[in-house]
């Protein structure tokens, strides 16, 4: 006899099996609201101080680019001195 | 029960907990006995069971209504079930995967034996080979409905088929089954 027919065979008794009975609604809720709530994951807080940091780096930058005086106008009183 | 699962699902769009609660209360039982070939315990199935839900309820909007809500269940079960083995074979579960040699004679006409020496059987071939041979020895799925249930196209469908009973056969020969299982058809 060919073993695949006796496999089939096997199959054929197999199918007549019921599963187990399961009650999952509760438990099924229960993981969607888990996956619904907003989680603060050290991902989420690594992104947040990165951005609060180049917002400070930014806005320093901004302020002493404001602050400081014309480059070109500074270099004048240099060239003066070497006599070009 | 179209109707019903219909306005069920269009309440559970809405936010409406107790309508999805209904669907997986309709529709729990014949999940799991989809799941129930992907495993042989019970805890197991249930966790399985709550995955199939739980990816549904995300994948909800995506339904279109054009098939029953079971047949497109039953689509998301399958993939859950097929990655369930693609990570046990990968993490080699021997909790999951029993020896060949466990199987012995002779073979159990109840049910439940049948099915335990044939997941033992089935649990030698690759994840994708023995999807296929599950849902077409079990399930009695043609190649059209394999494909519908995997993704796969029907020439993967049956190429796979091919390999897998080609493979199944040479292991039951070296293991010599028959002879094991005390076979007299």
């Amino acid at each position: 006899m060919d073993p695949l027919d006796a496999i089939k065979e096997l199959a054929l008794r197999a199918r007549r099996e019921t599963a187990p009975s399961v009650h999952v609604s509760g438990a099924v809720l229960a993981r969607i609201r888990a996956a619904q709530e907003p989680r603060l994951l050290p991902l989420s807080i690594f992104s947040a101080a990165t951005a609060v940091a180049a917002s400070m780096i930014l806005a320093a930058g901004i302020y002493y680019w404001l602050a400081g005086g014309d480059p070109i106008d500074e270099l004048l009183p240099t060239f003066q001195v070497l006599g070009l | 029960m179209a109707d019903t699962d219909a306005s069920d699902i269009q309440a559970s769009l809405k936010g409406d907990e107790a309508a999805f609660a209904r669907l997986v209360e309709r529709h729990q039982d014949r999940i799991a006995q989809i799941m129930w070939r992907f495993t042989r315990r019970k805890q197991v199935l249930e966790e399985l069971v709550q995955d199939v839900f739980v990816e549904a309820y995300f994948s909800l909007a995506k339904f279109r209504g054009e098939a029953p809500l079971s047949h497109w269940l039953a689509r998301i079960a399958t993939r859950t079930g097929y990655r369930f083995w693609k990570r046990q074979a990968r993490k080699r579960d021997l909790q999951e995967q029993r020896d060949i040699d466990s199987i012995s004679g002779p073979v159990a006409s109840d049910a439940s034996s049948a099915a335990e020496t044939l997941d033992v059987l089935l649990g030698q071939l690759a994840p994708a080979e023995r999807l296929v041979l599950t849902l077409q020895y079990l399930d009695q799925c043609s190649v059209k409905d394999i494909a519908a249930r995997t993704g796969w196209t029907m020439a993967m469908v049956k190429m796979r088929s091919y390999r897998a009973r080609k493979k199944l056969r040479r292991i039951a020969e070296k293991q010599k089954l028959l002879e094991k299982l005390e076979w007299t058809p």
